[in-house]
């Protein structure tokens, strides 16, 4: 079997085919920061392919309401079929977001790499959020 | 060092350095390397194995970023590997002296395994 790393000698049990399953990340998350840097809340849920990230952003200068992109999902390793993590992309207008999320003990960890894509005055820069599922 | 588009000079020292995981018996990435080459940062990562680490090569850089829009100081960096069968995105950002290192993989073959995502920590290490 082809691999770069012995982790990746695990096979999963199940079909092949079989759908990684996201109720660990599905569900309305708000930031643990009441004054958040970057976003105040993610929703994640079941979309065609996969998930559906929208994000409510925080931070002055950006829109409040980001949209809704697709997610990829990800497990903890390669044998299993629970997905622990996501990854999505938000374009914002001249500005790029990447989102990294994975869910720890109940708490979904948002890693955010985030540059502008316009030319102007402007460093990128990284953040890590966090936050907790609500009803 | 400057961003992709050369807007703005940015200080690398802080993640231009070897790194080694802190985990010897890890199964995932053993080592890290980064270097600044022509002004561009690249990336060498050596995979676990049970003999020799598996070489993944080395790959540019495709952005790296600093902790906020004011500072020049870059703490994280994204590059991605494709091997055919394998695509994997890795992130890592320098906190505490620590780098940590996120990789996402997307398998490509067809074969029985999960697209994965692993998390590991690296200790920096004399070049």
């Amino acid at each position: 079997m082809k691999h770069v790393a012995l982790e990746q000698l695990q096979e999963r049990a199940a079909d092949p085919g079989a759908a990684l399953d996201p109720a660990a990340l599905i569900g309305n998350w708000v930031n643990t920061n009441l004054s958040p840097s970057l976003i105040r809340r993610i929703q994640l849920h079941p979309g065609q392919n996969s998930l559906v990230m929208r994000v409510v952003g925080a931070k002055p200068g950006l829109p409040e309401d980001w949209g809704a992109t697709d997610a990829q999902i990800f497990a903890e390793n390669a044998g299993s079929g629970l997905a622990s993590a996501c990854s999505a992309s938000f374009d914002l207008g001249g500005i790029e977001s990447l989102l990294q999320g994975y869910v720890v003990k109940g708490v979904l960890v948002v890693v955010s790499f985030t540059r502008g894509k316009d030319g102007r005055e402007r460093s990128s820069s990284f953040g890590k959020e966090f936050f907790y599922r609500v009803p | 060092m400057q961003t992709e588009d050369g807007v703005r000079e940015l200080e690398t020292s802080t993640i231009v350095r070897s790194w080694v995981n802190t985990n010897p018996s890890s199964q995932g990435i053993a080592s890290v390397r980064l270097r600044s080459v022509g002004g561009m940062l690249r990336v060498t990562i050596q995979g676990a194995a049970q003999g020799s680490p598996i070489n993944w090569g080395e790959v540019a850089v495709e952005a790296f970023y600093a902790e906020n829009a004011a500072s020049r100081r870059v703490i994280a960096f994204v590059a991605r590997y494709n091997f055919g069968f394998l695509e994997t995105l890795v992130e890592g950002n320098v906190n505490s002296g620590l780098l940590v290192l996120a990789a996402f993989h997307t398998f490509r073959d067809g074969s029985r395994r999960a697209n994965y995502f692993a998390r590991e920590f690296f200790r920096e290490v004399s070049q």
